[in-house]
């Protein structure tokens, strides 16, 4: 997945986001990357997927070259309303007419702590997390968790929908 | 709010409003400089002294301030 023209600014950033945030705290403050402020040229809705998909390949390379005990999450966010909605996708084209207006993130978690163990968490209510099959993709994504998250948020009522990918 | 942002609604400043996605992470707003403001009144990233316009608005919109 990484390939060897991609250019050392993406890498660059990443590392500087990553080791800043263990640093600073950022990790406990959700502080994530978004793929439009690693590349101006991944601002673009209509690649927003693969971006996010070679940012968390180039997160998880770096992660492992620092030696990092994280796990390197990938985030879609997806359109959401008032009620629930459940996995309402198959393919990844469908998965792609989800997006809300948010270009994917990287987030950073301590092992153990990852989004699907948060099921019990102050501020969320009706927390539901379900497995997705990453071959719904239709790339090879080497993923250790793949799934989809839906809650509501207490303090604003509103729902939110995510598909997240561990590595 | 984030339709205020498309509609030109929100001060210049404010780049879109972030919801959060991982339990227990606050919806956020991200400003044009890279900062970013949860709801509660806390930084998600960076941290700047915030013009009267986005104090303004922020508040009208139920958010705590810094």
């Amino acid at each position: 997945m990484i390939s060897a023209n991609v250019p050392s600014k993406r890498e660059q950033v990443i590392e500087t986001w990553m080791l800043s945030i263990i640093k600073d705290g950022g990790v406990d403050r959700f502080d994530d990357l978004h793929v439009d402020r690693i590349d101006d040229k991944w601002k673009h809705r209509n690649i927003w997927f693969e971006a996010g998909l070679e940012a968390w390949h180039l997160a998880i390379h770096l992660r492992d070259k620092h030696r990092l005990d994280y796990t390197v999450v990938l985030a879609f966010s997806l359109e959401a309303g008032e009620s629930t909605r459940g996995v309402d996708f198959t393919t990844r084209a469908q998965l792609e007419s989800c997006f809300d207006w948010s270009p994917p993130s990287l987030y950073l978690f301590r092992r153990n702590q990852e989004p699907r163990m948060r099921t019990a968490v102050a501020g969320a209510e009706n927390i539901s997390v379900k497995d997705v099959e990453p071959k719904m993709f239709g790339l090879p994504v080497e993923a250790r968790h793949c799934y989809y998250i839906e809650f509501r948020q207490i303090d604003t009522g509103a729902y939110s929908r995510t598909v997240f990918v561990e590595g | 709010m984030q339709k205020q942002v498309e509609r030109g609604q929100a001060p210049k400043s404010v780049d879109r409003v972030g919801k959060g996605r991982v339990p227990g992470e606050k919806d956020n707003v991200h400003f044009d400089d890279g900062s970013a403001l949860n709801n509660d009144g806390t930084w998600k990233h960076g941290g700047r002294p915030l013009t009267n316009p986005e104090k303004l608005w922020l508040t009208e919109n139920g958010w705590k301030l810094p």
